[in-house]
């Protein structure tokens, strides 16, 4: 179905536009934030690791702080296929000398084979284009025994979300750019991730595990994510993008319960048996963990 | 192989649907139906799977997609133009 061209671009024009507002405490303090905290608190680096990478670094918040939990010995790479996040990274990270943030992306590291100790993905995996092409050079920059932990969004996050909003967003947008909207993104459900990961990185115990939270907040505080990955909104003209988000507003509002507004992610761990096991120990209280980072507001 | 009915276009076209909408349920005659992009995407790439076609991506249009009897309208015409 030739559409038009991949999105890449399209999102990757999306995050470098919105690269300044990544770290605003708004977006922190959303569901998005706080899981990411909770998933970042989650990794267990192993003593002697060598080298570190971050796919998908963004701004590179999460290198600044595992560089203040490893030894200096541990070279952290972070890896960001957007030029606005990139130069934060860059610019966040200039002081600390084993730190390096690189242009690349899932489908082609910059590194060497077998390179890496430990590669980690907090909230990127879902926007890869070509899973499987993903996998194996995932496959192939991992040395032996090296361990893995991606985190991201499966299919079925945000349903209460999308029920609402989908018939505007096919209104507004027109069949095929709403069709095209879909293919920015790649969510996989949990029996097509591990079929994808156990075929692609074999005798690596890869295991995947799904996680289902449901967030309530407030719709400002749902916005402050939600329009930074709308990227398939880039070719709406701004009077008729500006209705869109009013219609869809409205739309949010009505979804209001006693508790806040709902959204309910369903994120996928991908790990190696060694990462996953402590990972899991870490966080055994997950849900606690992020509730309480939301009930902080 | 015979060409398809337009009856079963239709029950192939409401058969794909049930799979990807919520619950399994039914797409609704004269209205726009439950699936969510996504889900849209893997609907026309079905359509395109089980009856040999290639759809253009001028043709993803309301006209063609709105409804099932659209649908199948569309397959139908995508057919005899392959098989004059």
């Amino acid at each position: 179905m030739p559409v038009s061209p991949s999105g890449d671009d399209t999102i990757l024009d999306t995050y470098s536009e919105q690269a300044s507002a990544y770290d605003m405490e708004a977006n922190q303090r959303s569901c998005w934030g706080s899981l990411a905290r909770v998933e970042l608190n989650s990794l267990s680096i192993r003593p002697g690791c060598q080298r570190v990478v971050d796919v998908g670094c963004g701004t590179g918040w999460a290198l600044v702080h595992l560089a203040s939990r490893l030894t200096p010995t541990t070279r952290l790479v972070g890896i960001e296929p957007a030029p606005g996040m990139r130069t934060i990274a860059c610019e966040r990270t200039s002081d600390l000398p084993n730190v390096a943030v690189l242009d690349g992306r899932f489908e082609a590291m910059p590194l060497a084979s077998e390179s890496v100790d430990h590669l980690y993905s907090i909230h990127a995996f879902h926007w890869v284009r070509q899973v499987n092409t993903a996998i194996a050079e995932i496959g192939r920059v991992l040395a032996p025994n090296a361990d893995l932990d991606l985190f991201f969004a499966g299919r079925g996050t945000g349903q209460e979300f999308i029920a609402i909003t989908s018939d505007i967003l096919r209104r507004y947008l027109g069949l095929a750019r709403w069709i095209q909207s879909a293919k920015l993104r790649n969510q996989l459900t949990l029996e097509q991730a591990r079929e994808a990961f156990r075929d692609g990185l074999p005798g690596r115990g890869v295991e995947v595990r799904e996680m289902v939270e449901t967030h309530f907040d407030t719709l400002e505080g749902h916005w402050a994510w939600w329009v930074r990955i709308q990227g398939h909104f880039a070719d709406l003209e701004p009077a008729a993008r500006d209705d869109c988000f009013g219609e869809i507003r409205r739309a949010l509002r009505r979804l209001q319960t006693d508790a806040g507004i709902p959204y309910t992610t369903r994120i996928l761990h991908v790990s190696t048996r060694h990462a996953l096991d402590t990972a899991w120990r870490k966080a055994s209280d997950w849900k606690t963990c992020t509730k309480t980072a939301l009930s902080k507001r | 192989m015979s060409t398809p009915t337009a009856e079963d276009i239709r029950e192939t076209i409401v058969r794909i649907y049930r799979s990807l909408s919520p619950g399994g349920r039914l797409p609704r005659d004269h209205e726009r139906g439950e699936l969510d992009s996504m889900a849209f995407l893997e609907f026309v790439l079905s359509i395109e799977r089980e009856f040999g076609i290639i759809v253009d991506g001028r043709e993803l249009t309301e006209a063609n997609f709105a409804t099932t009897a659209a649908t199948t309208t569309f397959v139908l015409g995508k057919l005899a133009s392959a098989n004059p």
